[in-house]
């Protein structure tokens, strides 16, 4: 806590959904700091709020009360070219479900960051590669994101959120459709770039040993933070209190 | 059981209220532009009324084929309304299908719903179309001033409304199903994902097909004999699809493997290029056909009568009359009256093979053209007496007759006609005399095949009957001498030559021969006198039928005023249909680009989130929404432009239009095609802004 750089920080966030005047809830004041060069984890059952909380965080989505503040900057400052920019070079986001646009190959779905950024064809076409490499789809590249499995789709996706080399990646269950081995090769990667590029990472998942690969638990429950842990160096002690956590949590 | 039910229907149906009061509108709409198009084709179609406008093809005829526009025009209304209906009511239906709702059951409900809609719009939609009929007979009547029995609507007419109404609704159900697999608009599922190739695989065979398709027609076009066919622009237009989409799938295959910066750069705004080519290029042909159907049919018909000369210059004299010898006493009177100025010239009838662009049953005797066949000096003569400073020309006439030259007498404003209809032949097949009741073409021995020396559209004794009958058909002075004893040689019941058909019947056989008019009689006079010598020759009509009535519109005699009338009736009702028409096919444009921008909201909204997300400016989304838009707008406008050009240019040819006249109708075309394009833009515009509501956000 002591040497923690804020990078985006969370205070009283709210956010509801209003629909036909009935008004759900969703996040009920949440503060929540995240450190520059940090692994977090956020965990919750399902409908806790996990996705809209990322989403926040990500400046995709909106607060209805409190703010973001991103690197010092209150979100709603942030608007138009600067925010669009933020996004593009500074934010990759892995979302749930995936959101690859069928129209375009699962390479040119890869690149497309960096032809929004408007790079080199060449370069932007080898780091694609490089990339797609590393999370084993490299042979996919000229498919259609509609013929590839779930799982595929999902390694696709995390492939485009990290092409542009970001220095915040949101990802929403990278792993909920990979097995324990690819689920291992994404995180191993998420740690390798983590250490080596510094890269800021918080990722939401229902897998216990994915999170206990993290430096830090966030808890969520019914859109409150319950429990926020870290883990002191040991994986296998961590593991063990991320469960028992979990089992209260789900308990209620 | 039974009550709850139905209760269940009926509940279910209010909930989707606004969806099926557009789809009921719209089927009103349908229906009543169906009555409308029924009702008027009876009612113009009448005996009287069916002669009195056939000088193209009779205004029921011009009902009928706005009507089955205007049917096309509603299924594409129908469709556009049915998909979000269907997209209400089929995730309903699956979920009903999932929770074990049994097949009788599910049936009934649809049929419900259907059979509900449907009757719900049909009263409506009969009622307004029916008073819709009646209030324009009712102008077309009193504006144009019509004092002949109109036609009686007949009582099978509304059951057969229902009918076909009922089949185009279910025609558009069946082609919003094939939208469905196009799209996905309905249930988009990522299984009925469609590919599309977007590179053929004999590019070059089909640019070359396409380009002699394009070639050939536009060639043919130029030609009269064509009769400015409009399916030679449809094979244009196919051939210009073609040639165009396969010459883009080349370049844009080039692109992609070549250039792969400019592709990249280009990736998501020639997408629905790449990803969807042959939706997107379909689309691109139809709205390019319709603003082609618009400008060029409906409007440039209206140019050409805004610039048609007036209606008194087509008939320079007031009767013309084509007598035979036994009129001889009855003109010599008539030359006595000095308030009578007659003229007289010695004529030959000439008939050719066939008028109609029909065959009739082997039975049924087939109509033929019948012209006026005269002397190369009577021409001059003719010529002399409209125009004084007329100097004669050569004309290129032979002596032995195989050379003609034919002076088509038609309004300009109306489509080129030949002189021979049949197999668009440039030598007509031509027979001196009156028609040949059977003619077995391949027996005769008498319709010689002519050579077209030289042509012109022009009045010199008067545009009378149809274009395709009374034209001028010129043969050399010499030819014409032996032209005149001509009818003396041919059987006129078998069409043989008088030793051909002695030879096939027997010595003792009796050929009908007869002579036909003789004399081309033309007369002006006071408009008191036109009036009492319409009379007399009324009269005389009847001896002159001579092979029984071959064709209504050839008569013994014309008179000016009543074809002054018709002629001036008959361009208000065409400019009437034609701006009718202009408007229609503009609602049908704007409704197709409209309801494809609506079939992929969808799938735009989820890339436009995507894209959002992914830090892609406003500015830049907005732009690509728009350019994705504009492609429908341009493209179209280009292909209206160029082919445009060329058949406008075919139509001057044809019509033999002077300098000044193609000056001032192409300075007109030009000025509304300027306007159709921009009425589409201000459009176009506003279901930008429209899809950009509904889509575009920065939150
Ligand atoms: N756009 C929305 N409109 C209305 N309600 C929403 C919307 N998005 C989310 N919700 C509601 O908010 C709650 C939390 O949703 P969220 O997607 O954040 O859950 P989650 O924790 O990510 O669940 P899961 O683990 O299943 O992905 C849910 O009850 C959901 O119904
Ligand atoms: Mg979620």
């Amino acid at each position: 806590m002591n040497n923690c750089e804020e990078l985006v920080r969370a205070e009283g966030l709210y956010r509801s959904f209003s629909k036909y005047g009935n008004k759900t809830e969703v996040i009920k004041g949440i503060d929540l700091c995240i450190c520059r060069n940090e692994l977090t984890a956020i965990m919750g059952r399902s409908g806790s709020g996990k996705t809209t909380l990322l989403k926040l965080l990500g400046l995709i989505d909106r607060p209805t009360d409190g703010s973001i503040i991103y690197k010092g900057e209150n979100s709603r400052k942030l608007f138009g070219d600067r925010l669009a920019a933020i996004h593009r070079n500074d934010i990759g986001f892995v979302y749930q479900d995936y959101y690859l646009m069928d129209s375009l190959s699962v390479l040119e779905n890869i690149m497309l960051p960096k032809i929004l950024n408007h790079e080199e064809t060449g370069e932007a076409m080898k780091s694609a590669m490089a990339i797609s490499e590393k999370m084993q789809i490299s042979s996919l590249l000229d498919k259609r994101p509609y013929e590839l499995s779930g799982g595929e789709k999902q390694r696709a996706a995390i492939c485009r959120a990290l092409i542009n080399d970001p220095e915040l990646i949101l990802a929403d269950e990278p792993t909920g459709n990979l097995d324990t081995a690819s689920a291992d090769i994404v995180m191993r990667h998420f740690a390798m770039i983590h250490r080596s590029l510094n890269t800021t990472i918080v990722i939401v998942t229902h897998d216990p040993s994915v999170a206990s690969c993290c430096e830090r638990v966030v808890f969520l429950k019914d859109g409150l933070i319950t429990v926020d842990i870290r883990n002191n160096g040991d994986r296998e002690v961590f593991f063990d209190r991320i469960i028992e956590n979990q089992k209260n949590v789900l308990k209620g | 059981m039974k009550n709850a039910f139905v209760s269940f229907i009926v509940k279910d149906l209010r909930e989707n209220k606004r969806e099926l009061v557009s789809l009921i509108m719209s089927e009103s709409i349908l229906i009543s532009l169906f009555t409308v198009g029924v009702l008027g084709f009876q009612i113009f179609s009448s005996k009287d009324a069916d002669e009195y406008f056939m000088r193209e093809d009779g205004i029921s005829r011009l009902f009928i084929s706005a009507c089955s526009l205007m049917l096309l025009c509603g299924i594409v209304l129908l469709i556009a309304t049915l998909i979000p209906y269907l997209g209400k009511r089929v995730p309903k239906y699956t979920f009903l299908r999932r929770m074990g709702i049994s097949v009788r059951d599910k049936r009934r409900m649809i049929i419900t719903e259907a059979g509900v809609t449907y009757l719900l719009s049909i009263i409506p939609g009969l009622l307004t179309g029916t008073l819709f009929a009646y209030v324009l007979k009712h102008v077309i009547v009193s504006y144009l001033r019509i004092d002949f029995e109109l036609g009686s609507v007949s009582a099978f007419t509304y059951p057969i409304i229902c009918v076909v109404t009922l089949c185009a609704y279910a025609l558009s159900f069946l082609l919003t199903g094939e939208l469905e697999s196009d799209f996905g608009v309905i249930s988009s599922t990522q299984e009925t994902a469609r590919t599309e190739r977007s590179i053929s695989r004999k590019p070059a065979a089909w640019i070359i097909a396409g380009s002699i398709l394009c070639v050939v027609s536009s060639a043919a076009f130029f030609r009269i004999e064509y009769h400015e066919a409009l399916y030679l622009t449809a094979i244009f237009y196919l051939g210009m699809y073609l040639a165009v989409k396969n010459i883009a799938s080349v370049i844009m295959a080039g692109t992609r493997k070549n250039r792969p910066d400019k592709y990249y750069r280009n990736l998501l705004n020639s997408n629905q290029f790449y990803n969807r080519y042959q939706t997107t290029t379909r689309y691109i042909l139809a709205l390019s056909l319709i603003s082609f159907l618009a400008c060029f049919t409906s409007g440039f018909q209206m140019i050409g009568i805004v610039n048609a000369q007036n209606a008194e210059d087509l008939f320079p004299y007031d009767i013309m009359c084509l007598a035979d010898e036994n009129d001889a006493k009855y003109f010599d009177g008539l030359k006595k009256d000095s308030d009578i100025e007659i003229h007289e010239y010695p004529m030959v009838r000439v008939a050719n093979l066939d008028k109609t662009e029909h065959f009739e049953r082997i039975n049924e005797i087939t109509i033929q053209g019948q012209q006026i066949g005269i002397s190369e000096s009577t021409y001059h003569e003719l010529k002399g007496a409209i125009d004084p400073s007329y100097v004669p020309e050569d004309l290129g006439l032979n002596d032995d007759g195989s050379n003609v030259y034919v002076v088509h007498q038609q309004d300009r404003s109306i489509k080129a006609q030949p002189v021979d209809w049949r197999y668009n032949k440039s030598k007509p097949d031509l027979h001196i005399g009156v028609p040949c009741i059977r003619v077995l073409d391949e027996y005769h021995g008498t319709y010689y095949e002519k050579n077209i020396a030289g042509e012109e559209i022009a009045s010199i004794t008067g545009c009378y009957s149809t274009p395709k009958c009374e034209n001028i058909i010129v043969f050399s002075d010499r030819y014409f001498e032996k032209a005149q004893d001509e009818w003396k040689n041919v059987d006129i019941t078998t069409g043989y030559s008088v030793e051909a058909f002695r030879a096939f019947m027997g010595d003792d056989a009796e050929p009908l021969l007869i002579q036909g008019p003789t004399r081309l009689v033309l007369i002006n006079t006071d408009p008191s006198h036109v009036q009492q010598l319409d009379r007399e020759l009324d009269a005389l009509e009847e001896e002159h039928k001579y092979i029984g009535n071959l064709d209504s519109s050839v008569h013994f005699h014309y008179s000016t005023p009543d074809e002054i009338q018709q002629v001036t009736v008959e361009r208000a009702a065409r400019i009437a249909i034609g701006v009718c028409m202009l408007v229609i096919f503009l609602i049908m444009e704007i409704l197709l680009l409209y309801s494809k921008c609506q079939m992929e909201l969808k799938e735009k909204k989820g890339r436009e989130k995507m894209l959002r997300g992914l830090g892609m400016p406003l500015r830049d989304r907005r732009r690509l929404l728009s350019r994705e838009i504009n492609v429908f707008l341009v493209l179209p406008a280009v292909f209206l432009i160029i082919s445009s050009a060329v058949f406008l240019t075919g139509t001057y040819s044809v019509r033999m239009y002077d300098s000044n006249l193609v000056i001032r109708c192409t300075k007109m075309y030009a000025a509304m095609i300027t306007a159709w394009i921009a009425v589409n833009a201000i459009f176009t515009w506003l279901i930008k802004i429209l899809i950009g509501k509904e889509i575009l956000s920065d939150e």
